[in-house]
This record gives structure tokens, C-alpha cells and sequence, in this order.
């Protein structure tokens, strides 16, 4: 993966600031929510 | 119900022959293994449609091998051959994917086919009677959990490590969105599979479609070209 290209830098629009970290966080709480689902009988 | 299998496996197919053919082009064992992994998926949903037409031992097996056992792992190697640098990790887990795989195949084809499959019900999903159907041994579904908590860990988690990564340089937001899309595409049919365990498992055929078109426009949107690629110094996602 390459992130060094500067040449590709965005910046992002307000509604994208604070909808990504949203988006991120409820992946994350999927995810924990998948593996921990895993381990039920 | 099935025709939603039918959709999954064009769709799944299809994206399994884009990944495949940008290997062909670029290489990249990551690519081989995500298509190779596509191509479990798009077997798996084929035998929900064959299943939901008539039943068949070998195809209930196929089904729990392909799509229960071994989509989420394979596709997750891929992850593991982009992310992790030290190809000898990446190249060890490989083998070590490799050699559980095939003590899957043979745990799988040599369960037993219990009493209950001639009450199989065709119009019902298959993934609501396997259950009783399919006996499966300690081992087997231990494995089941070993390779499904490989495979969602890497394959979402390395996702969204990655869109991270792109948010925090603010760079390439057009692979930062795929990752998003495929982490979240991934999630699906690993959260079907979770609520399957529940007893709901009407909800599976539906989380695989959904999981297939989403990781699908993930992909294109990583690998969408654009002026600044011709520059490119470093392996495309």
C-alpha cells in the first residue's frame, strides 16, 4: 500500500471529517461484536 | 429466497475473475489468494442454489467446507500478504492455512450425513437445517472457529487498518472509501454467519449478497486508476 504520494492528499469536506471516524468505530464494535459471537455455544 | 444465491454467485464471480485477472496483470500473491478466496465464496452460493433445488450430500458438504470453513481465511491471507512486510510470516501462515484447509476437506467429506436429511426441505435455506443434517465433530467445528476468527480479523481488520492509515495522511481517498466498503462488505456474511449460530438463519443468503456487492465496489474503488498511478512507487491495494 502506498500512502506516501503526496500528489493524492484530499482534504476532506466537513460531512466526510466526522462520518469516517463514525464509520470506523462501528466497524470496529462489528468486528469485536463477530469474534466475540464466534465463542458463544 | 434462492434467487438471492443466483445474484451472490454472478456477483461474486464476477469480482473473483476482476481479482484474478489484475494478478494475471500485475501479480501480487495478495490478489492470488483474495481471488482464490472469491472463488470459495461464489462456490459456496452456487451450492446454496443447487441445494435449493434438490439435495445432495456432496453439495451440503461443499457448502459448509467452501463457505463455513475456508472464504473468510483465504480471503483473509490475502490481507495478510498486502499488510504484513516480513514475507516469512506471511509466507508460514500460507502453509499453515494450507495444511488446515485440507484437514477441513477431510473432516468435512468424512462426516456423517445424519437421519434427518430426507426430511430436507428444498424451499427452506440451507443454512436453517445443516444443523441436524450434517454431523459435525468437535474438532470440526473448532476448526470452524479458528478459521473464521483468522479470517474476520484479518481480512476486516486489516481493512480498516488501512482506511485508517489513508484518513490519518489524508491521502488516496478513493482507496481510503474501498477499504471502508470492503471492511464493511466483509462484516456481512461474518455477522450472517454469527447470527446463523443465533438461529436466524434465514438472514444468511442475504448478508453474503450484501457482503459480495459491497467488498465488489470496495475493490474498484482501490484499484481505480487515476493520473497520479503512472507515478506510483509502491504495491496497489
Amino acid at each position: 500500500m502506498d500512502t506516501k504520494r503526496s500528489s493524492a492528499r484530499f482534504s476532506a469536506p466537513f460531512w466526510l471529517r466526522w462520518l469516517v471516524p463514525v464509520v470506523l468505530v462501528l466497524l470496529i464494535l462489528g468486528l469485536l461484536s463477530v469474534v466475540v459471537l464466534l465463542f458463544l455455544p | 429466497m434462492h434467487w438471492i444465491s443466483v445474484l451472490s454467485t454472478g456477483v461474486t464471480l464476477i469480482f473473483a475473475a476482476a481479482v484474478l485477472n489484475r494478478y494475471r496483470r500485475k501479480g501480487g500473491r495478495h490478489l492470488l489468494w483474495w481471488g482464490m478466496g472469491l472463488a470459495w465464496y461464489g462456490l459456496g452460493t452456487f451450492t446454496e442454489v443447487v441445494l435449493g433445488w434438490t439435495f445432495n450430500p456432496w453439495m451440503l458438504k461443499l457448502w459448509y467446507l467452501s463457505g463455513a470453513m475456508l472464504t473468510a481465511a483465504w480471503l483473509g491471507q490475502g490481507t495478510v500478504f498486502l499488510l504484513v512486510r516480513r514475507g516469512r510470516w506471511a509466507q508460514g501462515s500460507a502453509w499453515l492455512l494450507l495444511a488446515l484447509s485440507l484437514v477441513a476437506a477431510v473432516l468435512v467429506f468424512t462426516a456423517p450425513i445424519l437421519p434427518a436429511a430426507a426430511d430436507f426441505q428444498p424451499a427452506l435455506p440451507v443454512s436453517s437445517q445443516y444443523g441436524e443434517i450434517l454431523g459435525r465433530s468437535g474438532g470440526m467445528i473448532t476448526l470452524t472457529i479458528v478459521l473464521n476468527l483468522y479470517g474476520t480479523l484479518t481480512l476486516v481488520g486489516g481493512a480498516i487498518y488501512s482506511a485508517y492509515l489513508f484518513w490519518r495522511k489524508q491521502v488516496l481517498l478513493d482507496r481510503m472509501l474501498g477499504n471502508l466498503f470492503i471492511a464493511a462488505g466483509a462484516l456481512s456474511p461474518a455477522m450472517g454467519g454469527s447470527l446463523l449460530r443465533a438461529g436466524l438463519g434465514d438472514w444468511l443468503y442475504v448478508s453474503e449478497f450484501i457482503g459480495a456487492v459491497l467488498m465488489y465496489v470496495g475493490f474498484r474503488l482501490a484499484v481505480k486508476s487515476r493520473p497520479a498511478e503512472k507515478t506510483a512507487t509502491t504495491t496497489p491495494s
